[in-house]
């Protein structure tokens, strides 16, 4: 799997691009963000086994596979859905797509047989051919979702406000 | 929704995501088309000539012969593979994918060896930054969003 932070780079970019065209408010990019970081909960095993100083508990870091994969993750992200009240409707379809964008990051990783993981599972076990695009080590990954997502952002404020620093900067500025 | 039937939904489906999650973990095996690493670690002879799939630590490199010792780790215990034809830069503590087919002596003579980690401090880069994006992201959902504690309930703030 790519990073934490650039799995909740890859929606800003995709929705912020999107609001170009369609009205997509701000506080809705956010969700999806965090839905995206929702699958890499697969590895908050390792934070709390480490705390913990234990490798496995009953099997519990078996469970925990669920999380990154379509079930798990449309799973969870109605369990977290339910907390926005009236708005869970919404919510869910923000923080779903927010995790599909990670699985499928995920399934462009490299793989030597070249063939991604199981990440359709429960809906099947077939493994989807993957383009071994990148491996996660590799910090251009992180250096090319930086990159888009600050030019994201410029334009994105260039959108807006006509200028590329905020109103209160552009006017010490000037 | 009320409070409570809110509550009692979220924990049947992180019951169900758990359940979902043993499930693909007792039955990833069957699906995988290569033998798995305790397989291949108890009954090595059986699977000589076989396509396999293996993932480990890197152990040691001789470039000058093109052979990489990797360290297979699954539940119950550990083997070392001998793989030859092993063209990949990386040192020692780094992580690598072999594809190949399986030869006596628990070698792999590979088709393809990808480097998942060129070392050892891949690991900490990856967590390093999977934290900062995990900090970013709480904070900017709270900089949009607060959590009303008596409705359970997230509100834009």
């Amino acid at each position: 799997m790519a990073d934490l932070l650039t799995h909740v780079l890859v929606p800003y970019v995709v929705l912020t691009v999107t609001s170009w065209w369609v009205e997509v408010p701000r506080q809705w990019v956010v969700v999806a963000m965090c839905g995206a970081a929702i699958p890499d909960l697969v590895k908050a095993k390792i934070v709390v086994f480490g705390l913990l100083d234990v490798r496995s508990v009953f099997g519990v870091d078996l469970a925990f596979a669920g999380f990154n994969r379509l079930g798990g993750a449309l799973l969870l992200a109605a369990a977290v859905a339910v907390f926005f009240g009236d708005r869970w409707r919404r919510a869910y379809a923000f923080i779903a797509f927010g995790g599909l964008s990670s699985l499928l990051v995920d399934g462009l990783r490299v793989y030597a047989d070249g063939r991604a993981d199981f990440y359709l599972y429960p809906l099947t076990w077939w493994r989807p051919p993957t383009p071994s695009l990148y491996v996660t080590s590799d910090p251009r990954v992180l250096g090319t979702a930086l990159t888009v997502s600050i030019a994201v952002f410029l334009a994105d404020r260039y959108r807006r406000h006509g200028r590329l620093l905020p109103d209160g900067e552009a006017s010490a500025a000037e | 929704m009320h409070t409570f039937v809110r509550i009692l939904v979220a924990l049947i489906l992180v019951a169900g995501v758990f359940g979902l999650g043993t499930h693909y973990s007792t039955h990833r095996s069957d699906h995988w088309e290569y033998p798995t690493y305790e397989e291949l670690d108890r009954q090595p002879g059986e699977y000589v000539g076989e396509q396999v799939f293996v993932q480990g630590d890197v152990v040691e490199v001789d470039a000058t012969v093109g052979t990489g010792w990797v360290r297979v780790m699954y539940a119950g215990g550990a083997f070392t593979a001998t793989v030859d034809g092993f063209d990949a830069s990386v040192r020692p503590g780094g992580v690598v994918q072999v594809y190949g087919v399986f030869r006596p002596g628990r070698a792999v003579a590979a088709e393809t060896v990808r480097v998942v980690n060129p070392a050892g401090a891949s690991k900490a880069y990856k967590y390093v930054v999977s934290a900062v994006g995990a900090l970013f992201v709480l904070a900017l959902f709270f900089r949009y969003w607060r959590f009303d504690l008596q409705t359970l309930t997230f509100e834009v703030r």
